[in-house]
């Protein structure tokens, strides 16, 4: 008999899932251009659920902007939209999150193993996002980074910092939720057992 | 605020209410893609087909052009871009496939039931190898719960931020922290009540959903909405 994933983790990832689309619509108004929060959701999906759980949150989002819902930055959808010129930024999210959250684990989820690990993240969208859209659009190197890379590292940078604090803030309250379900399955599975 | 009128279930009788929600999703990938591959001549019958459908699930209501202020910054920077780099034309019509595509991502949240999105993700999962079709049918239909929810406690967020004069805040990562922490916190525990609410109702994702067998109006209104889309990138 098939085992079942917990509960717990099912509703997590799709809260992280759709924390990340209702980050596509929350823009924070600082300076002239305001910071779009769908990244950000993205990078603390790594670090607060671990490569496993992070990644079936992404997947999750992923599959639900291939199917058409307007879920991509701007309200955009479409299977389309994965292999457009944005579709690089959107499918890094995958090996992102599996690396933050691989480097969160390791470091034992402390401050500054965080933030290298949400800075590595963040730079890996770009590796995989900035040469995609170079092959897709044909534009030249310089103009792909002057587009597709400078604009958006300020924000980046604030996000990172934002995220780290906040991970700090929420590894106790994931430590909270997360057990009780993991020791009711322990519970669930030894009752079957018995 | 456009969030208010987006993944909002609107229950109603009408005839995209009706329609299976295994044809929708289908006639939603169809519908994305052609949207972007069409020429001039299918984008307008793509675009007869998409208005057809908002009209018939009521979407307009009052309040929704204000509502839909925040799509129309979207949609006139995107024109504003595609007209100083490749023309008047392009520009139109890129906006136009924009908006299309968010239209249509309003009809299919307005007039779908996130349960039976449930039952149409397994449906089309379940034959695949290696795939949880019931988890995964959950999980999809829980996040289309959640967005909305979480947009509305957003919106309660920003409110009492603001109350408390957040503006004059000028550190950028305080600002950012004011806006996600308060919302992290609750939506996080939120998750254990609704793990709570499925336990206390015998949720057993090994337990298929009921799905009926469409009728032939249902079918005659998918075969014309593909055939309209497949012919939108051939004509």
């Amino acid at each position: 008999m098939k085992k079942n994933p917990p509960l717990i983790s099912t509703v997590i990832s799709a809260l992280f899932a759709a924390l990340i689309t209702a980050g596509a619509y929350i823009a924070i108004p600082i300076g002239p251009v305001p910071l779009v929060m769908q990244n950000f959701f993205v990078i603390l999906a790594g670090v607060l659920l671990g490569p496993g759980l992070g990644l079936s949150a992404i997947l999750l989002y992923l599959f639900l902007g291939a199917v058409g819902l307007p879920v991509f930055a701007g309200g955009s959808g479409g299977l389309i939209h994965l292999i457009g010129p944005t579709g690089g930024y959107l499918l890094a999210y995958i090996p992102a999150v599996l690396l933050i959250g691989y480097i969160s684990q390791k470091g034992g989820k402390r401050p500054v193993t965080d933030l290298l690990a949400l800075t590595a993240g963040s730079l890996l969208v770009y590796a995989i996002g900035v040469p995609w859209l170079k092959v897709s659009t044909g534009m030249d190197w310089g103009k792909a980074f002057l587009l597709g890379m400078v604009p958006f590292l300020i924000g980046d940078a604030l996000k990172i910092a934002a995220a780290g604090i906040l991970a700090r803030f929420l590894h106790p309250v994931m430590r909270d939720i997360l057990p009780s379900s993991t020791e009711q399955v322990k519970s669930e599975r030894s009752g079957k057992t018995k | 605020m456009a969030e208010s009128i987006i993944f909002h279930f609107r229950p109603g009788k009408s005839s995209l209410h009706r329609l299976d929600c295994r044809f929708k999703l289908l006639l939603m990938v169809l519908l994305t893609v052609s949207i972007f591959s069409a020429t001039y001549r299918g984008l307008f019958l793509i675009s007869l087909c998409v208005l057809s459908g908002v009209f018939t699930s009521r979407l307009i209501h009052r309040g929704f052009l204000r509502d839909f202020r925040g799509f129309l910054l979207i949609l006139s920077l995107i024109f504003l871009s595609r007209t100083l780099t490749e023309g008047l034309i392009f520009g139109l019509s890129g906006s136009w496939r924009f908006l299309l595509v968010i239209l249509l991502g309003m009809v299919l949240s307005a007039t779908t039931d996130p349960a039976d999105i449930h039952g149409a993700v397994y449906w089309y999962l379940k034959r695949l190898p290696f795939i949880k079709a019931g988890d995964i049918g959950t999980r999809v239909s829980l996040a289309i719960t959640l967005i909305p929810l979480i947009l509305d406690q957003t919106r309660e967020v920003t409110e009492a931020q603001k109350s408390r004069f957040i503006e004059g805040q000028r550190n950028p990562v305080f600002r950012i922290l004011a806006q996600t922490l308060p919302l992290l916190v609750s939506t996080l525990y939120r998750s254990r009540e609704i793990t709570l609410a499925l336990e206390s109702r015998c949720y057993d994702e090994n337990t298929p959903p009921h799905l009926s067998r469409p009728a032939s109006g249902q079918w005659l209104l998918f075969l014309s909405t593909a055939a309209i889309s497949i012919s939108g990138i051939l004509v």
